[in-house]
């Protein structure tokens, strides 16, 4: 298995669509083939310094620096791990353009905070985002988890299907299109294990000794999407 | 002095093997929300499973789990299951799965064989059937590679493992304990079920871990394909060919089952070795072990060797 460590270099003023960093378009490239692909109007190694590795578990990419410009960062990520040490742009984990799902499996993990539209349309895996994120979270999403452990952005949820959402406080939602909350146990916690940083364990924590509240929805598109936070919160 | 048999605490272990067969296998963990419900669950799962001959499977707890080697960090019991094909073992562990798990209060099942669909492509169905009684409120969800159906119950949900790994195990290990009286063969019987409940990867899924109905190869009624092995019944000792000796009138065999031939011989050594230390002068005259001539089965332990 690999680890490609992709170091920004300087944080760009403009939009990039960030989707081409996907394993399986690593996977099998020299370093000087990595440097050489698109990303956007340029090239990879335009803005990133990259390294190579070998590691015992899965495939991770660990992006290094302020993404915030870098959108659709995981938008085809189907096994392994993103590993975002910094901020990442607008739809991490979402669909592109046209298409009908966004990730498919897998983990991405952003250290600091997201975008709107994190998780739109995505179909599985886990978003973990250790700071905020911002409006429209989870929207249409399929299926999958995404956990927030910072604010919430406004209109989030809209058209959530099926999947969870987790965050540290019940955000304010749309009125009449979820269920009101419960109060419950979620032993589902205790099989999901958050990614080895205080922010994310601490966070995950409270799901997982606790009871949580939680609320289903997004009924105006039949959807059983679940919103999950401490009881405590 | 040649063919003098092993005394093991001054109890003779005569030179004979266990002959014991391919099986398929599978280990599951089920989890309560506290230690009481998590073993009602495995005991209603492992319910009327002695034998294939008529259960199906050969299923029992395994041993009881700490917490911090159960998947949700509950009170929890491994059981292993074993089948004489994949098909029976895939028809029996979704049915007791449904009917003694999903229905027992706080419980959870997980597969107990580490490794997805890449290391073990034969799989068992447990979520994969039971998601259905959700009703469409069922709820997947995915986690490093492992599938969990969440399935609403009336305390709240159920969770439950999408399938489970199918493996090969080994079926019919066994020793026997000869002596004069039940009392004296029961208190190495127990010492040795003891001594041996808490082995990693072997059941001893009969009554107490005991039989007392060995059986032979074959029958005088056509349809029969086992009947009693006479030879060890105390009541037949002066009408058949017997294997009892004129003050043995009891005879109890510790039949087991596991994960591999070493799991299987380790339990053997340490259940005689207890028996023989708790039955000594009490009544246990001699340890010996049931085959069919080494014609049916592959897997033959033999008692000197396995108790070097």
């Amino acid at each position: 298995m690999t680890t490609w460590t992709l170091r920004l270099k300087q944080s760009p003023e403009f939009a990039i669509d960030g989707s081409s960093i996907d394993a399986r378009e690593l996977a099998g490239k020299s370093k000087s083939m990595i440097e050489s692909m698109k990303i956007g109007a340029d090239c990879l190694g335009d803005w990133f310094d990259v390294v190579i590795g070998d590691r015992g578990e899965g495939d991770r990419i660990e992006l290094i620096g302020d993404l915030s410009n870098f959108h659709h960062i995981g938008a085809n990520h189907q096994r392994g791990e993103i590993h975002v040490d910094g901020n990442v742009g607008d739809f991490v984990g979402a669909a592109v353009g046209g298409r009908r799902l966004g990730m498919t499996g897998g983990r991405i993990v952003v250290v600091g905070n997201a975008g709107p539209y994190a998780g739109h349309r995505m179909r599985r895996g886990e978003i973990w985002i250790g700071g905020d994120c911002g409006r429209l979270a989870a929207a249409h999403m399929v299926a999958g988890s995404i956990m927030v452990a910072g604010q919430v952005g406004a209109d989030s949820f809209v058209g959530m299907q099926r999947g969870s959402f987790f965050a540290s406080r019940l955000p304010k939602l749309a009125s009449g299109r979820f269920t009101r909350p419960l109060e419950s146990f979620y032993l589902l916690a205790s099989l999901i294990r958050p990614p080895k940083t205080e922010v994310f364990e601490s966070f995950w924590k409270q799901f997982r000794i606790t009871p949580v509240i939680s609320v289903r929805g997004d009924r105006a598109v039949g959807g059983q999407g679940e919103i999950v936070a401490p009881a405590a919160g | 002095m040649k063919n003098d048999p092993m005394l093991v605490h001054g109890v003779p272990i005569e030179p004979e093997f266990a002959e014991a067969f391919d099986m398929k296998a599978t280990r599951v963990i089920v989890t309560g929300h506290d230690r009481q419900w998590a073993l009602d669950g495995a005991t209603a799962m492992t319910g009327f499973g002695t034998s294939v001959i008529a259960c199906g499977v050969e299923i029992a707890i395994e041993r009881e789990l700490g917490r911090d080697e159960t998947p949700d960090g509950r009170p929890g019991f491994a059981i292993l299951a074993f089948a004489v094909s994949g098909s029976e073992l895939e028809k029996q562990i979704p049915r007791r799965a449904g009917q003694c798990i999903l229905t027992c209060p706080t419980s959870a099942l997980y597969a107990g064989i580490p490794g997805n669909k890449s290391l073990h492509p034969k799989r068992v169905a447990l979520g994969k059937m039971i998601r259905y009684f959700g009703d469409g409120h069922q709820i997947s969800k995915v986690t490093e590679g492992r599938r969990f159906w969440r399935v609403p119950v009336m305390d709240g949900e159920f969770v439950c493992e999408h399938d489970v790994g199918r493996v090969d195990g080994i079926g019919g290990g066994n020793f026997l304990l000869l002596g004069e009286s039940i009392e004296g063969v029961t208190i190495a019987c127990r010492a040795a079920i003891e001594a041996m409940k808490n082995l990693p990867d072997v059941i001893t899924p009969f009554p107490g871990g005991a039989a007392r109905s060995g059986s032979k190869v074959g029958s005088k009624y056509a349809k029969l394909f086992a009947s009693t092995n006479d030879a060890f019944c105390p009541t037949l000792k002066t009408s058949v060919d017997t294997l009892l000796r004129d003050d043995e009138n009891v005879a109890l065999e510790i039949v087991i089952d596991g994960m591999s031939f070493d799991a299987i011989a380790h339990s053997i050594k340490v259940g005689i070795t207890a028996a023989c230390k708790a039955g000594s002068g009490k009544g246990l005259s001699r340890v010996t072990a049931g085959n069919y001539g080494g014609k049916l089965g592959k897997h033959h332990f033999h008692l000197a060797k396995v108790m070097q």
